[in-house]
């Protein structure tokens, strides 16, 4: 039994050394440290400062009833198919 | 004569009911900008939701969820996490199941582009460790989200980036999606894992030890092959660190 887990530790410590010689030669993103993120947008390419409160786009939908629309999807997800489309695929 | 409290009150739950009498002139354009506004946020975070279901839905399913669940702290880029559940309640969740599992992986991406920087793992510090790694407990980046779905939401979700072709996505039977989404660095990364690695990794987050993950990940996957995995995992540089107890 002390055998097969004084292996098993060996075995442990070169798998993992070998594991990081293989991750060190592959291409490793640019750190962190280099980078400059710009915190309070809500996502990169939509920090463009407009919103819809300040311009009074909401006046233009006024009297259309959003709530009619919740059940009638209408965009790409009809090009996707496949599989079953039933809740109880799982 | 109300109070000033009391009628802001009163014109936020009428912002929020669906009807009724309007408390104050023009107080529809009001509503109007406050809903429109939340949704426009909404779609800002869930943009792969919005491409799927369409513009008109969209707007629907946000201004709904706004009225159910209205902002309860500034910074709007935090709004909408409890988006992805709610919607799975909805009827449109139940014509398309794959829908609420895009939405997670979209609150998921937007938690890891806001989450905090921290410095990978060093290299050098793990292989110090030699066999005493067995006992190490790992870090993981605080950026990590873990996703499962029985739907391959991920090659949706490429599917509809702005820059994806027209192709059509085979919803196929090829099983459970496994996914890591995590940020380094700049970029947020969005990676499938087989299972025995994403159990691996999912074990070493909630503190165990090296071989205990292992043994779940063979667990699962008798042909699990550690070193190969650990090598993808810390090439994408999803650990932050590793400390002896």
């Amino acid at each position: 039994m002390q055998t097969t887990i004084t292996t098993r530790r060996l075995g442990l410590g070169l798998i993992v050394a070998t594991a990081v010689a293989g991750a060190t030669l592959a291409a490793a993103p640019a750190k962190a440290a280099d980078m400059e993120k710009c915190y309070g947008v809500v996502k990169a390419g939509h920090n463009d400062c407009k919103t819809d409160s300040n311009s009074c786009a909401g006046h233009a939908t006024k009297d259309r009833d959003p709530g009619a629309f919740i059940a009638v999807p209408a965009g790409t997800c009809a090009k996707i198919a496949g599989g079953s489309t039933e809740p109880a695929k799982k | 004569m109300p109070t000033l409290l009391e009628r802001q009150r009163g014109l936020r739950d009428w912002v929020l009911a669906a009807g009724g009498a309007p408390p104050l002139a023009n107080a529809g354009l009001h509503r109007d900008n406050i809903l429109g506004g939340l949704a426009t946020v909404l779609a800002a975070s869930f943009p792969v939701l919005h491409r799927l279901v369409g513009e008109a839905c969209f707007t629907g399913l946000a201004q709904a969820y706004v009225r159910h669940q209205p902002p309860r702290e500034a910074p709007l880029s935090r709004y909408g996490t409890g988006f992805p559940a709610w919607l799975a309640g909805q009827e449109v969740a139940r014509q398309l199941p794959y829908l609420a599992d895009v939405a997670r992986l979209e609150a998921a991406w937007t938690h890891a582009y806001h989450a905090p920087e921290a410095d990978p793992l060093d290299p050098a510090a793990l292989t110090a460790l030699g066999d005493a790694v067995e006992d190490a407990a790992w870090r993981l980046h605080p950026s990590h989200r873990f996703i499962t779905s029985p739907w391959p939401v991920d090659r949706i979700w490429r599917a509809n980036q702005p820059d994806a072709g027209d192709g059509a996505v085979d919803l196929g039977t090829d099983g459970d999606t496994h996914l890591l989404v995590v940020r380094p660095a700049a970029e947020v990364l969005l990676i499938r894992l087989r299972p025995g690695a994403f159990a691996l990794l999912m074990a070493l987050g909630a503190g165990l030890s090296l071989s205990t993950a292992w043994n779940n990940a063979l667990a699962l996957d008798a042909d699990f092959d550690l070193e190969h995995e650990l090598t993808g995992l810390l090439a994408v540089q999803v650990f932050t660190g590793v400390e002896l107890p």
